[in-house]
């Protein structure tokens, strides 16, 4: 059904400015979950305009700071939002430059569908998240569009990611992509904080090994005394607790010897990799034998390094307590609080 | 007719006929008495009194002696199985049964000195609560026994010298050491007691509340038997190192030194290293197996004793070159890894019971050792480093009754549970440890326990103004070293001994006078005259020994050779 206005006028676009407020202000139950998605809340006079107006659907806006000239886009979940008020997800706010209650410009806008993607974990966490895409798939369904250089955020696991937007194709001046209804190519950069950390390790260990055999390889006396079979057998004991054989009701014998894999598949064992908490098996050589080939414990790190990691965290109640009477101690160590207490001793006195 | 008869094992009433001969009566007494040697048997008609034997008068009737019915006679015997001769009563032989009474063993010269010593801490006047003149003395100021526990808590002594305990132990007993000797020291036992003093059939057939080892509570010893090794120079460290520099391999040496006191720790002993004589073994870069039975034993302390050196420890090396080319060592031994590993804890400990300290104020006049071990590693920095420890007497004692055995875990030492079939007695054995929380709590020992337990750490160190024994330039060949091209040979001694005139650097070398000793030339004197020479330096000593006959054929044979 047309509006006979709108459609004189195809190109009219909603435009309006609005005073923006974070989520966290709406009216109503709070919805913490809106702050981890791409989509705004408006106000309903403005769906009344958008209803009149010739616009292509999904809905998406451009959104301004009109003093930075700072832009982005966004969708549009409800509107429920109190008139000339804007609720947006303090993403945007922040990607925006944009306070509690500062003025802001939205307009209607066309965006292509977007094909490719890269973007960047702001932090090494996202690491540590088993299925990405899957969490990826998931979360950018809160999202209409993603725009260059933005820092969006995604709630997973009690944990929020903040992800940065590098790259998007098709390219456009707008430098933003819609993300509704399409497959989209993603591209990963690594992690801000990020260190490779293969290719060093692999170099010093394989220099290590060269120089020094004796560290990761059996000697010729953990050879003689078969300390390796010993170890192995430790290891195995404590591996295979359940052991035994079934029966069957039938009375036949069970054709098959249980864990042949076992035995075939007995790991190579050199020293380097034997588990220390193996359970300790009789090491009975003959008196004057004497063997140093035990499995190498790294040493500790030295306590200077301790220090560091705990101070590079954020000290929480870190503060100190104050007192309105001067405590004893201080008495002692500071000469102005001991004149204090020499001009009103007996009220200070009075607990 | 009745007849009684006493004797140590009871009184016996032995019903005859009037005309029963002497031959009946031992008869029916040797049923009776089936431990007694009939033999043996003499009659008394009073204790105390000798007697008549029995065997004279087998002939004689009872009544051709006297006796009238209900009389009573006093019976001695020998116990079947003891060979002793026949004594006239009970009460000689239960003398002449028991041990002799002075001790044994005397007190060797180190020990008379550390006990003549005070001992005791000096305090100097303390000017806050001392209120009295200078020359006077009060309970701020008087001097503190060495065991004091507010001194030991200061200055975090974790270790007492084996003299301060001896004294603590006294004080204890409120004993005098010197005027009288009491056996306050014993070595801890673990075993059944054989045979249980409540009279039932001996263990694995009974066992009761006091033969029973109780449980043993294992906690760091609190005494050293040695408190400081010593080595006299360190070019003795330096020569033992050369085999593993030059092959890679690990090696082991036996120490031979003098003990002294240790004035750094009130009483303290320590061991002054003067020479590692390394026996016949085969190395490994990750081990090292002795080649035992060690022929030479017996020859080398002979000569060491010579040299008026005793066997001190035992020394060996556990070293892997870090691959940086800057000499650094991997640190294997730190404290989270072990020190001393199980294998090495049972080691020292054997060697230990084969050196026990020979003491009169032990029972059996035995007590622990003063036996060391050291071992030569990388620190934590990556440098070498030598470490001393000795195994504590618990750690002995439960070897001596096989309680222990060591594991493919370094850390850990295994309690050795008993197999069926066999005697021995696995008491329960437990360990304290201060858990995370700061609270002393007990674990079981079984299966395994941390070695810790078992070892004592001892100090080391070389003096700051090295004058050790052998002065010698350590160019000799060390002995048992032929797998990495150093042998000892006629060549060798020509070398070193007449390099030029007959001079104390050339001689002082024990590696040398072990050599010189195998090649059976010089005779007794003249060995005698050498090894003085060697070890007091002394030139009219040197001058003997040039003018003894048997060094210059010697020195002839050398130069002819």
């Amino acid at each position: 059904m047309f509006n006979l206005h709108a459609f004189h006028n195809p190109n009219q676009k909603f435009h309006d400015y609005f005073r923006c407020y974070p989520i966290s202000m709406m009216a109503g139950p709070s919805r913490e979950s809106l702050n981890y998605g791409g989509k705004i809340i408006l106000p309903p006079s403005a769906l009344d305009r958008l209803s009149r107006l010739n616009i292509t659907y999904p809905m998406l806006f451009e959104l301004k700071n009109e003093f930075s000239g700072k832009i982005t886009y966004s969708g549009v979940l409800e509107f429920i939002a109190e008139e000339g008020r804007v609720y947006l997800p303090n993403w945007m706010l922040r990607s925006l430059g944009l306070g509690s209650g500062e003025l802001i410009v939205i307009e209607s806008a066309t965006l292509m569908q977007g094909s490719f993607l890269k973007i960047q974990p702001q932090s090494t966490d996202f690491l540590d998240i088993s299925d990405p895409k899957a969490v990826l798939e998931n979360s950018l369904r809160n999202f209409s569009t993603l725009t260059v250089d933005d820092i969006f955020e995604i709630s997973y696991n009690d944990h929020i990611y903040a992800i940065k937007v590098l790259e998007v194709r098709p390219e456009s001046d707008s430098h933003s992509i819609s993300v509704v209804e399409t497959d989209i190519e993603v591209d990963f950069a690594p992690p801000v904080g990020y260190v490779e950390p293969t290719p060093a390790s692999s170099v010093s260990a394989a220099a290590s090994r060269s120089i020094t055999p004796a560290i990761n390889t059996p000697g010729a006396m953990a050879a003689t005394i078969g300390y390796n079979d010993m170890l192995a057998s430790a290891s195995q004991s404590s591996l295979s607790s359940f052991q035994g054989q079934g029966q069957r009701l039938s009375g036949r014998s069970r054709s098959v010897i249980p864990s042949p894999a076992h035995t075939d598949a007995k790991p190579a064992t050199t020293t380097a990799h034997l588990q220390a908490d193996s359970p300790p098996l009789p090491l009975n050589l003959s008196y004057g034998t004497f063997f140093f080939g035990f499995p190498l414990i790294p040493l500790p790190p030295e306590t200077d390094n301790d220090d560091a990691p705990e101070q590079s965290e954020p000290q929480l109640f870190a503060g100190v307590g104050q007192s309105l009477r001067a405590s004893r101690k201080r008495k002692e160590s500071g000469g102005q609080s001991r004149r204090v207490r020499q001009h009103s001793a007996d009220a200070i006195e009075v607990d | 007719m009745i007849l009684r008869f006493r004797g140590r094992d009871g009184t016996f009433r032995i019903d005859l006929p009037a005309d029963a001969t002497i031959s009946d009566v031992v008869q029916q007494l040797s049923l009776r008495i089936p431990s007694a040697q009939p033999s043996t048997f003499t009659f008394s008609d009073a204790p105390n009194r000798p007697g008549q034997l029995a065997t004279e008068v087998l002939s004689k009737t009872v009544s051709d002696l006297g006796l009238k019915h209900g009389d009573l006679l006093f019976l001695a015997y020998d116990s079947a199985g003891t060979g002793d001769a026949a004594t006239d009563t009970p009460d000689a032989t239960n003398a002449s049964a028991r041990p002799a009474g002075p001790a044994a063993v005397s007190l060797s010269d180190l020990d008379k000195k550390l006990l003549a010593i005070d001992g005791r801490i000096k305090r100097p006047r303390d000017p806050k609560f001392c209120k009295h003149a200078a020359n006077g003395m009060c309970e701020y100021c008087s001097p503190l026994e060495p065991w004091d526990p507010a001194y030991i808590e200061e200055h975090k002594i974790k270790h007492l010298s084996f003299h301060t305990y001896l004294r603590q132990l006294q004080h204890q007993q409120h004993s005098e050491v010197g005027s009288t000797v009491t056996k306050f020291l014993s070595q801890p036992f673990y075993g059944v007691k054989k045979p249980c003093p409540n009279k039932h059939a001996p263990w694995p057939n009974g066992i009761c509340s006091k033969c029973q080892p109780s449980a043993i509570t294992l906690q760091q010893q609190q005494f050293r038997m040695v408190d400081h090794v010593e080595f006299a120079s360190p070019s003795i460290i330096n020569r033992f190192l050369d085999s593993w520099r030059s092959s890679g391999l690990q090696r082991f040496g036996y120490m031979f030194g003098t003990l002294k006191p240790y004035t750094d720790v009130p009483l303290g002993i320590k061991a002054v290293v003067e020479v590692i004589y390394e026996p016949p073994q085969r190395d490994e870069s990750d081990g090292l197996q002795l080649t035992l039975p060690w022929d030479d034993e017996d020859r080398i302390n002979h000569i060491a004793s010579e040299c008026g050196l005793v066997p001190l420890g035992a020394i060996f090396t556990d070293l892997t070159d870090a691959g940086n080319g800057d000499g650094s060592v991997i640190c294997r031994r730190h404290a989270n890894s072990y020190f001393l590993s199980s294998l090495e804890v049972c080691f020292a400990a054997e060697m230990q019971r084969r050196h026990r300290l020979k003491i009169p104020f032990a029972e059996n006049d035995e007590f622990s050792s003063r036996y060391v071990t050291c071992v030569i590693s990388g620190n934590t920095k990556g440098e070498i480093e030598v470490s001393a420890y000795q195994a504590s007497a618990a750690a002995e004692s439960m070897l001596d009754v096989d309680l222990i055995e060591p594991s493919t875990d370094p850390g850990q030492m295994l309690v050795k549970l008993p197999q069926s079939g066999s005697d021995r007695y696995v008491p329960d054995i437990f360990y304290r440890k201060v858990n995370k929380y700061g609270v002393g709590e007990q674990h079981s020992a079984k299966p395994a326990f941390p070695v810790e337990y078992l070892i004592v750490t001892l100090s080391h160190g070389f003096p700051s103004e090295p004058q050790p024994v052998f002065s010698g330039p350590g160019a000799f060949p060390v002995e048992n070293r032929g797998y990495i091209g150093e042998t000892a040979d006629t060549a060798s001694v020509k070398k070193a001994v007449l390099n030029n005139a007959l001079n104390v650097s050339s001689v002082s070398d024990f590696h040398l006078l072990c050599y010189i000793q195998s090649m059976n030339i010089l005779d007794e004197e003249g060995f005698k005259l050498l090894v003085e020479f060697a070890t007091t330096h002394e030139e009219n000593v040197g001058l003997k020994l040039e003018s003894n006959a048997s060094w210059q054929t010697f020195v002839m044979i050398l130069e002819s050779s």
